[in-house]
């Protein structure tokens, strides 16, 4: 059968020069060829590109493969070996005597299943929600990019970094009006970052050529460290360096301990009229060795650990990430730069409706963190230990300027803007302060029983909230805490009620 | 199978290990084990395992034998090689994805049932192992304005404008590969660079007969229509 298009010939042709043409019609399309110069043009620049294909040039030859092989495929078969506490043989005795043990263990635990059943539907919740709460594995995208010196600079002083060029959304390091650090990030957190050079810091406090290239490759560290430390999994969550208060107290440590005490009181004198947060603070001290310096902030270098903060959820988490091959891409995401932010405000859109979700049971791996969020930014509590904050920085440096300003997520209209409760698991509690911009809306719309409701789902809880909250400042107010024991009266009288109910039954 | 069931025909149930010996020479297989009445039974067998077809030595591997796989690997590490350089183009990845084939080659081996040959087996994993390695790379470059398609294309356009020295030319044929789209790159890197058949590369790509054929029609079509101010001189 003759090709109809010029498509079905050249299907034809490609079958043809493979020689999987069916006999039947070889013959055929022979016919065609000859009598067709277009298709024997094709045949030709089809035979050309095959045989330039398989002359093409094969793969470089290499030695050592091998080796290199067989030394990996020991350690790996070592590795393998290593997990077994006993020698290999005894494997199938092993495998016997686990089954064994799992069905005894089995046998025991059915005795108690309702228990169990209630047990597993738990964990697989919870399992389950571990699976869905993974979300860094999709596409990572560094919130900070193309960070130059200037910015490192204005982070080093400042404490802060605007996210773009419109400096709508920046983040901000500083100290915590309670015990500890806060990282804001957020519109709010643009307010009051004056725009700083390294020129006018250069012009101010003179430094010698030397003392430039040791302030130059603190703020070369600290750069490629920013642009690291938040990285934005498309519109799910956010990770974040948790030592990233801690590397802008060292790069304004680094540059102080670089300088000559003369020059310490021009820098002195140019902090204090940028108006930033720190001071510098020894004045007559000598300068540091600049390999000492640079030792310093090289300690910070990579994140061990991040604090991954989702809507839902917020847990600390050892994150393996090939922060080398990130930073390449680093430059490509710059172009898209507007896709970030979209992404960016989508997630901080997403923790403002973070309220909704918080009756949840949420578990966090490590207590001292606290999340706090409103409609266009967010707050990260990173709450210290006693006397840790001394090895947090070199303090002898630089000393706080101007007194700890207020959360992000506390400013507003009226003093009280957010609301502090604590939840308690059966191992775990967490502290979960939530913005009440829009709870506020919701009393106002629902009554002060919205907020009852909301505070109240669990009678114990609730208590050894109380309990929890014994010494602090902020109490919750008269009429929600009138509300909670009308709660526990017409909750006592429902038990009482039940639990008659149920004798009668046995009777 | 049939070479592997002649070898084992009589020595089911006994431990083999490869005791001296490089596989390019003639290698010593001491094979121990006692038999069913308990009795001590040694057989050397002289053979250069070279010479000994997939299935042989994948059955001594599974017998035991991890020696024979240098073999395999030695047999085969210039296709994979050559494969993933196809694929890739570049020099510097080559070695470190071959051993990755090859170990996960390795881990799986024992599981290996027969039931394709060992080396679209083993291509399998190959191109398996690159289209990850592709899809990593294209989730690396999903945020950059312009597609790994694009660069490719525009770079092969940009050296056809002048006339290609005979030492270029293999390089535009590269850069014009790796301007297809995977699918199609691998179709045509498996059939007119590697040789398989329309049925090997139906079993290492895991598609039906009919797809491999209408893939590669459209990556010669596609290549045609990229390197054709080449094609027309050349033809």
């Amino acid at each position: 059968m003759k090709p109809r298009s010029k498509r079905e010939l050249s299907e034809k042709l490609s079958l043809y020069i493979d020689g999987e043409l069916p006999e039947s019609e070889v013959r055929e399309i022979e016919e065609v060829i000859a009598g067709n110069p277009e298709a024997a043009k094709e045949l030709r620049e089809l035979r050309a590109m095959k045989s330039l294909l398989e002359s093409k040039q094969r793969a470089p030859e290499t030695l050592g493969f091998w080796t290199r092989l067989s030394a990996q495929l020991q350690v790996k078969e070592k590795e393998e070996e290593s997990l077994l506490p006993f020698p290999r043989r005894y494997l199938p005795l092993v495998y016997v005597t686990g089954a064994a043990a799992v069905v005894l263990v089995g046998l025991l635990l059915f005795q108690q299943r309702t228990d169990m059943i209630d047990y597993v539907s738990r964990q697989s919740e919870m399992v389950q929600k571990a699976v869905e709460d993974n979300v860094l594995k999709g596409t990572l995208l560094p919130l900070f990019t193309d960070v130059d010196k200037n910015q490192a600079l204005q982070f080093a002083l400042f404490g802060a970094l605007p996210l773009d060029a419109k400096s709508e959304t920046a983040l901000r390091v500083d100290d915590s009006a309670e015990r500890g650090y806060r990282i804001d990030v957020g519109k709010k957190a643009i307010e009051q970052i004056p725009r700083i050079t390294v020129g006018e810091f250069v012009s101010e406090v003179k430094p010698t050529r030397r003392q430039q290239e040791v302030i130059d490759s603190v703020l070369d560290i600290g750069r490629l460290r920013l642009e690291s430390s938040v990285l934005l999994a498309e519109d799910r969550a956010l990770a974040i360096d948790e030592n990233l208060p801690r590397l802008n107290r060292v790069m304004l440590s680094g540059i102080a301990a670089v300088l000559e005490p003369t020059q310490r009181v021009r820098f002195e004198r140019f902090l204090k009229a940028k108006k930033a947060p720190f001071m510098v603070a020894a004045t007559e001290a000598l300068p540091e060795p600049p390999e000492k310096i640079i030792h310093e902030i090289r300690t910070i270098q990579r994140p061990e650990r991040m604090i991954v903060v989702t809507p839902d959820t917020f847990v600390y988490s050892r994150l393996e990430l090939d922060l080398d091959s990130l930073r390449r891409q680093f430059r490509a995401v710059v172009a898209m730069r507007p896709q970030v932010t979209i992404h960016f405000g989508g997630l901080v859109k997403r923790f403002a409706e973070r309220e909704a979700t918080a009756r949840r049971h949420i578990s966090i791996e490590t207590p001292p963190l606290t999340v706090m969020s409103d409609s266009d930014a967010f707050t990260i509590h990173i709450r210290t230990q006693e006397g840790e904050v001394v090895q947090f920085a070199r303090n002898e440096w630089i000393r706080r300027r101007v007194p700890i300003t207020v959360p992000v997520a506390r400013r507003g209209r009226d003093q009280i803007v957010d609301f502090n409760f604590n939840i308690f698991g059966d191992d775990t509690s967490f502290e979960f302060n939530v913005n009440l911009d829009s709870l506020v809306l919701r009393m106002r719309k629902d009554g002060p029983e919205a907020a009852f409701e909301f505070f109240m789902r669990d009678m114990d809880h609730e208590q050894r909230y109380a309990d929890s909250q014994r010494g602090r400042a902020r109490v919750p107010t008269d009429s929600v805490m009138k509300a909670k024991e009308r709660a526990r009266a017409r909750l006592d009288s429902l038990i009482r009620v039940m639990q008659e109910r149920e004798l009668r039954e046995r009777r | 199978m049939k070479a592997a069931s002649t070898v084992y025909k009589n020595e089911s149930g006994q431990t083999s290990k490869l005791i001296a010996g490089s596989p390019d020479s003639t290698a010593q297989v001491v094979r121990e084990g006692r038999s069913r009445a308990g009795k001590l039974l040694t057989q050397v067998v002289d053979a250069p395992l070279n010479e000994k077809s997939d299935e042989v030595l994948i059955t001594m591997f599974q017998q035991g034998e991890r020696g024979v796989f240098r073999v395999l690997v030695e047999r085969y590490q210039a296709r994979i090689k050559n494969l993933i350089y196809s694929i890739f183009h570049e020099p510097d990845v080559i070695d470190d994805l071959a051993q990755e084939v090859f170990i996960k080659a390795c881990e799986a081996l024992p599981q290996f049932r027969f039931q394709s040959s060992f080396y679209t087996w083993l291509y399998r994993i190959a191109v398996n192992r690159s289209r990850d390695e592709l899809r990593k790379r294209k989730l690396r470059r999903l945020f950059s304005l312009q597609t790994l398609v694009d660069s490719a294309d525009r770079e092969v356009t940009a050296k056809l404008t002048v006339q290609p020295k005979e030492s270029e030319v293999q390089e535009i044929v590269a850069s014009a590969l790796k301007s297809l789209p995977e699918r199609y790159r691998m179709v045509i890197i498996l059939k007119d660079i590697d040789g398989l058949s329309y049925e090997e590369i139906s079993e290492v790509l895991q598609c039906e007969l009919g797809t491999v054929k209408s893939r590669l029609f459209r990556a010669r079509a596609m290549l045609r229509s990229v390197l054709k101010p080449l094609l027309e001189e050349h033809s």
